[in-house]
């Protein structure tokens, strides 16, 4: 009887850090300052059923893997849409420098191979450094076995840079905006990079949540870019000590549905 | 008078009223109808399907410069007709191009870019060879959803406005494409091997002059001209950072 009892209670302390562990904890509110929690979720369109996908197992590990056709028959997954970029931003206050300088963001290298880039969506942000020079960087590498030029164009700015096969190149962008990004010699290589001068944004998967913490009362809008998707966007008030949470959509099942 | 002159009499009045009636309709016809306009490597107009309001027309004729390195991909130059304020106004009527068809074959689409004109009609077809199912949605400067649609299905969109427009399948990870639908038939389409255009039978008037480039590399560039009857309007299209 102990042993059952035992066991219970093993389960049961089992069950509890499983869940803990599995479900992120944020700080709660302290003060006079609030909190913006955005959920992501992705869903399909109606009817139509997610990847389909095997286990295959490893010697340690097991991984899932599409089984569809080819590359171009892969499905989208909306359990686990990659690269979601989510920008909270004041209304009536225009971010303006001089800028963090030692922010600890690290958004990562955006690689390019022949089939692409990397990744469809990076986020940098701009820094202010002592000189009193405003920029954003992001550091490109090329994984091809040819030298690659690399372009991007918003609306009155953008970057251009040749890079050597197998080198790294890091660029610097002197304004915010959102820079779709090219290559000459890969014509299917497309990718946007969102180039912002708030604290308050996030670049992740939408199996994840984007927390934003010691935010000043007042009103703001929440704008949720999912790649290949259409963008959400909330107003809200952040109140002193109070977390706001949102769920943002990441469907088409919104857009006006036209038939003929 | 013999039977058989009255006859041939008759038949001459007749056969010159025809002749009257029919100069007269197409006198009417010719006014109403304005010459096709042309330019390089876009869609062919049939001769009549252009009805824009004004007869006189002329031509605009231009180059393009780059500051830097130019595009691989293409650059469209497009007119918009401006009204009495100097502000885009009504394009015209005119009659849509062909249906332009897409194909989705391998979940790809075939052609992945194009340049439409408004009112222009595409057709998507599931032309897989297995039962795969597809949906077509747009973003951009217009934006809708078409649904899902099986295996020998189709499915056909108007554009009735112009912009800038992402095509993407929501079952299909890599399925894109992307169009841009011109506001009326005065466009050039230039590859990266071309460097001058020639849009020609442009009814008289005021036009803004915009470039739009299908990998951004330069800022575009905007000008305003006048199109006169019979004349021809020089341009230099200079695409800066």
């Amino acid at each position: 009887m102990k042993r059952i009892a035992k066991c219970a209670v093993v389960s049961l302390l089992a069950v509890l850090v499983g869940a803990c562990s599995s479900t992120p904890s944020y700080p709660q509110p302290q003060g006079t300052e609030g909190q913006i929690l955005v959920q992501l979720r992705g869903e399909a369109k109606e009817g139509v059923s997610g990847p389909k996908k095997r286990e295959v197992r490893g010697e340690y590990s097991v991984t899932r893997e599409s089984v569809e056709k080819g590359a171009n028959f892969e499905r989208v997954d909306y359990d686990e849409i990659e690269d979601v970029v989510v920008v909270v931003r004041r209304n009536g206050v225009e971010p303006s420098p001089p800028f963090n300088l030692n922010r600890k963001d690290d958004t990562g290298t955006l690689e390019l191979d022949e089939d692409g880039f990397s990744r469809q969506q990076a986020l940098s942000w701009l820094v202010t450094d002592k000189a009193g020079k405003t920029y954003a960087s992001q550091t490109l590498k090329n994984g091809t076995e040819a030298a690659v030029t690399v372009f991007a164009f918003s609306d009155d700015d953008g970057f251009e840079v040749t890079i050597q096969p197998g080198k790294q190149a890091t660029i610097e962008i002197g304004s915010a905006g959102i820079f779709e990004v090219f290559c000459d010699e890969i014509e299917s290589a497309h990718c946007f990079l969102y180039v912002t001068g708030s604290d308050d944004a996030w670049i992740g998967s939408s199996d994840d949540s984007a927390f934003f913490n010691d935010l000043a009362p007042g009103d703001y809008t929440v704008t949720v870019y999912p790649p290949r998707l259409p963008e959400w966007s909330k107003r809200l008030t952040v109140a002193p000590g109070k977390r706001e949470t949102v769920t943002a959509e990441l469907t088409v099942n919104k857009l006006p549905k036209v038939s003929k | 008078m013999t039977n058989m002159t009255r006859k041939l009499l008759l038949l001459g009045g007749v056969l010159a009223f025809t002749v009257c009636v029919t100069a007269i309709v197409k006198a009417q016809f010719a006014s109403r109808h304005d010459p096709v306009p042309t330019y390089s490597k876009a869609v062919d107009y049939k001769d009549g399907d252009w009805k824009w309001s004004e007869s006189k027309t002329g031509t605009v004729k231009g180059s393009l410069t780059f500051s830097a390195r130019r595009p691989q991909q293409p650059v469209v130059v497009y007119l918009v007709k401006l009204g009495a304020d100097d502000k885009p106004g009504e394009q015209g009527l005119f009659d849509a191009p062909d249906d332009l068809s897409v194909s989705q074959k391998g979940a790809s689409f075939e052609p992945s870019f194009s340049v439409l004109v408004r009112k222009q009609k595409v057709k998507f077809l599931n032309d897989e060879k297995s039962e795969i199912s597809h949906n077509v949605y747009f973003l951009g400067d217009i934006e809708a959803d078409l649904g899902i649609f099986e295996q020998g299905e189709s499915r056909a969109h108007e554009f009735e406005k112009a912009g800038e427009v992402s095509v993407h399948c929501s079952i299909h990870k890599r399925m894109d494409g992307k169009f841009y639908v011109a506001p009326n038939p005065a466009f050039a389409v230039l590859e990266s091997n071309e460097s001058s255009f020639e849009i020609k039978n442009v009814p008289a008037g005021k036009y803004k002059l915009h470039t739009w480039q299908k990998q951004k590399r330069f800022k575009d560039f905007e000008t305003t001209l006048e199109v006169t009857d019979g004349g021809t309007a020089e341009v230099t299209v200079e695409m800066k950072r």
